[in-house]
């Protein structure tokens, strides 16, 4: 009714709706396969890539390729901040720094961002990645995002 | 060069195996340039809409160029290495300098600059745009493998159907 239950409303709706817009306005994401997992209590939307063995880098091991398990982090990183801040504009990659913890199998893999400080102009997001067990992290991952302010 | 006995395959074919049959490599367009009398490794991606980080399409998506880099650098520390061994990426940092221009082929250019026995240290440019400026930079280590035992099964990389 008042504009500020409107508010409200769409704030309790915020992680899932405003993340899969997101992950719909980038077709690089919907070329992999990035599907929102849920949603988890506190900040966190969990992210999923199914496998598809097109994902594969090491035929011999075989394992993911690197730049999958990079783009999947960042597009995590990316459509979190984006759904967070609310920007009129898709946040943008400034830097990405990524340890490799060890390689990824062929199987389903799963990210979950942590909002390290969001700033005005910059956010700087943590970015943790696994397959089997979430406290058994295959990558970790650090962005600096630019935060375009709205209108 | 290579010693036959303890690689049935030189570097630079299987560097151009790799990337020919690499099936993230194959899915997105990743092609190696041949190799340069500069000591450089050169790969190159052409632009295609599914690439791109936004529906207006003019830009790539930045993990294409952590794809492109990861990829360079690794062929860039077997060449430097001279011989067959399994490499893993230990970590690689990316820099965007400039957003990705999709109105020409994305390049990146990888060398290993620092080898020791266990550790090798990469860097690659990419470059983008129709004037090949740089528009990101990428640094990584790589660990070589203490196994000289393993040397890729070359069947498996021709078993990899198209798509």
């Amino acid at each position: 009714m008042s504009a500020s239950n409107d508010h409200e409303r769409s704030a309790l709706q915020l992680p899932r709706v405003r993340i899969q817009a997101a992950l719909e306005a980038m077709p690089y994401a919907r070329h992999l396969g990035i599907r929102l997992a849920g949603a988890v209590p506190g900040d966190g939307a969990l992210f999923h890539l199914p496998f598809d063995a097109r994902l594969i880098g090491n035929v011999t091991l075989p394992a993911l390729h690197g730049g999958v398990v990079a783009s999947f982090m960042q597009i995590a990183a990316i459509a979190a901040t984006w759904a967070l801040t609310r920007a009129d504009v898709q946040p943008k990659l400034v830097d990405f720094s990524l340890d490799f913890l060890s390689s990824a199998g062929p199987s389903d893999i799963f990210a979950q961002c942590e909002f390290h400080r969001v700033g005005k102009r910059i956010a700087a997001v943590g970015v943790r990645c696994w397959q089997r067990s979430s406290i058994e992290p295959v990558a970790l991952g650090r962005a600096h995002l630019f935060v375009a302010p709205s209108a | 060069m290579n010693d036959p006995e303890q690689s049935p395959i030189s570097v630079e074919d299987l560097a151009q195996l790799f990337s020919q049959h690499m099936p993230h490599g194959r899915d997105i367009g990743m092609a190696l340039d041949e190799r340069t009398s500069d000591g450089q490794t050169r790969m190159r991606l052409p632009a295609q809409p599914f690439l791109s980080d936004d529906t207006n399409g003019e830009c790539f998506f930045p993990g294409v160029l952590f794809s492109l880099a990861d990829s360079a650098c690794g062929l860039a520390v077997l060449r430097a290495l001279g011989r067959v061994v399994p490499i893993a990426t230990l970590d690689m940092r990316i820099d965007h300098l400039a957003s990705a221009s999709m109105d020409a082929d994305l390049v990146a250019v990888a060398e290993c600059y620092r080898m020791t026995s266990s550790i090798a240290f990469a860097r690659c440019e990419l470059h983008s745009g129709p004037q090949s400026e740089v528009c990101a930079i990428a640094v990584g280590t790589f660990m070589l493998s203490s196994s000289s035992a393993l040397v890729p099964d070359i069947s498996r990389f021709a078993g990899v159907e198209p798509r």
